[in-house]
């Protein structure tokens, strides 16, 4: 157990000790920002309902690019400055050394939505003639964030895991999550005779999962989709490590 | 009981053989040295002694575990340095050896004491608070030795401790090697032979993914003690010369030593057989219309056998090298 919260520290550690991670930060901050904006100006500033969704409207679609280049480094440069050799010959199991990565990941992806905080006063404030915002779909609007920056985080270190090129683990992890979520909209699968390709599809994008959230619901299906392939690409990427075993 | 006992060990990338079936065995508290040239497999060999990567076939036991099925409690014995000291240059010296004990199972009282002693044995306490990125290479050889040897591990493998390090640094890691010999079993690999000398008494050899020598220093010495190593220069081309002092009998491991454009030649020969091979090496010369000039003779030492042993990967030794090498 120490080793796991050892581990863990150290690749929380590695995010705030570099400057790269608080820059996307920035970046997700002043985003989110932006899109919170536009959404607020479409109804002239002022909502008809005071709801959270504004905040997280576009999270899947900035997470998108953001969190390939936050998990890029994880394994792609443990593979390319040999400390997975350091790091691997020291009585530690490969599991716990993804389940590390992504914990310390998911920790720094939960300080990240940290300021975002500020919307809630902000919609207090902006809401004020209509109502105030409801503290249920705000938590689970939170809740399903972070299953959301989760997913994504096991997706980008999965694609980190196999290579040891940092940037192609970030093009890998970014084309691997456009798929997922657009595979829904590509014609050949709109046009798809069968009605369970389409569904499948449509089953396959978070883009639904995670709206359900932000309406305040908490759907099985959803809890089950987000478990499920966090789950899938963390033990992918174990598989990955282990990989130099037997090649 | 043997700290290290290797059996059979190969391992395959595809068609290439990297290790070719080798066995070798470290008493408990020896220094062995593990010598060989660039791409002989060392490395690799280090790395399946390490559970790093696993072998293609053979057996492997080091702190009586075995590699392959109880790699946990071999990782758990074993204090390894890889090849180019990886370290995370973002943390501070201590905060990461801390952190390796951590990992490396000391218990959370006892880790401040191991620290330190590891730091002291290193002598890097006076660098304890600085980023391991802005130390020099020393240092940073000091901190992955410090590292190997945090949580008193009874073997240590140490993959090119010295390399890429000045004079004074090497001295260094060399003293600190004596330090810890006795209570620990070391396997360090080099190419640089003067070092092996200074520290260990046993040698391993391995040339080509095989075990070309497995002996003391002694050893070396008293089978070098009959051979004399005779450096001259020629009027011939490097090529020819080569050849025809190659075919020569009595004469083993030619080495061509051409700096610029005088032919200068170096090849062992029996003491005993001194004069009369010299003089046929000088009438084959002679036959290409050569000359046998500047003639030196030295004693063999163990550098010269490395040296023969290890050259020229393609090579396969002739009659008389494998004479010298019997």
């Amino acid at each position: 157990m120490s080793r796991l919260v050892a581990l863990v520290r150290r690749e929380f550690e590695s995010y705030v000790l570099n400057p790269v991670p608080w820059v996307l930060t920035f970046f997700f901050l002043l985003l989110t920002w932006f899109f919170f904006a536009l959404e607020i100006s479409g109804s002239r500033g002022y909502p008809v309902r005071v709801t959270y969704t504004p905040v997280f409207v576009s999270l899947d679609f900035i997470l998108m690019f953001l969190m390939p280049l936050l998990t890029m480094s994880s394994v792609a440069d443990e593979r390319s400055r040999n400390t997975l050799e350091t790091l691997l010959t020291a009585p530690v199991q490969d599991w716990q050394v993804i389940l590390s990565k992504w914990l310390g990941t998911f920790l720094f992806f939960v300080l990240m939505l940290f300021p975002t905080l500020v919307y809630w006063l902000v919609l207090r404030h902006i809401g004020e003639p209509i109502g105030k915002p409801d503290p249920g779909p705000i938590a689970t609007a939170y809740f399903g964030a972070l299953l959301l920056g989760g997913l994504y985080a096991a997706i980008g270190i999965f694609a980190s895991s196999l290579t040891e090129n940092a940037l192609m683990s970030a093009f890998l992890s970014f084309f691997l999550l456009i798929f997922l979520i657009a595979v829904g909209v590509l014609p050949f699968v709109q046009e798809a005779s069968a009605e369970w390709v389409r569904l499948a599809a449509t089953y396959l994008s978070p883009h639904d999962h995670f709206e359900a959230f932000l309406r305040g619901r908490i759907e099985t299906k959803g809890l089950v989709y987000f478990g499920s392939t966090t789950a899938l690409f963390l033990f992918f990427a174990v598989r990955s490590l282990e990989s130099r075993k037997w090649r | 009981m043997a700290a290290i006992e290797v059996e059979n060990l190969t391992k395959r990338y595809g068609a290439r053989t990297a290790v070719d079936s080798i066995s070798f065995s470290v008493g408990e508290g020896e220094i062995v040295g593990f010598l060989g040239p660039n791409g002989a497999g060392k490395s690799t060999t280090l790395r399946i002694l390490t559970c790093f990567q696993p072998a293609s076939s053979g057996t492997a036991r080091v702190a009586g575990y075995d590699v392959f099925t109880q790699s946990r409690q071999v990782r758990e014995n074993t204090g390894y340095l890889p090849e180019s000291t990886p370290l995370y240059t973002d943390m501070r010296v201590r905060a990461y050896l801390v952190y390796r004990a951590t990992l490396k199972g000391v218990p959370r009282r006892d880790r401040r004491e191991y620290v330190h002693d590891a730091m002291a044995r290193c002598d890097i306490l006076d660098v304890s608070d600085r980023i391991i990125g802005h130390l020099s290479k020393g240092y940073r050889q000091r901190v992955g030795l410090a590292d190997a040897l945090v949580n008193r591990p009874p073997v240590l493998i140490l993959d090119e401790p010295t390399s890429g390090l000045d004079p004074n640094q090497v001295r260094d890691v060399r003293d600190m090697i004596k330090e810890i010999a006795g209570e620990t079993t070391i396997l360090f690999s080099t190419h640089t032979i003067p070092w092996v000398e200074q520290v260990c008494e046993r040698v391993i050899v391995i040339s080509r993914g095989r075990i070309a020598l497995d002996g003391t220093l002694d050893d070396m010495r008293r089978r070098v003690a009959p051979w004399a190593r005779v450096e001259f220069r020629t009027s011939l081309d490097a090529r020819p010369a080569v050849e025809s002092v190659q075919l020569v009998p009595g004469v083993a491991f030619v080495e061509n030593l051409t700096i610029g454009t005088r032919t200068s030649l170096r090849f062992l020969t029996a003491k005993a057989d001194l004069a009369a091979c010299e003089a046929r090496v000088r009438a084959a010369l002679a036959a290409q219309g050569g000359t046998f000039e500047d003639v030196r003779v030295h004693e063999a030492v163990v550098e010269d056998l490395f040296t023969s042993l290890t050259r020229g990967e393609a090579e396969e030794p002739a009659a008389t090298d494998a004479e010298v090498l019997a």
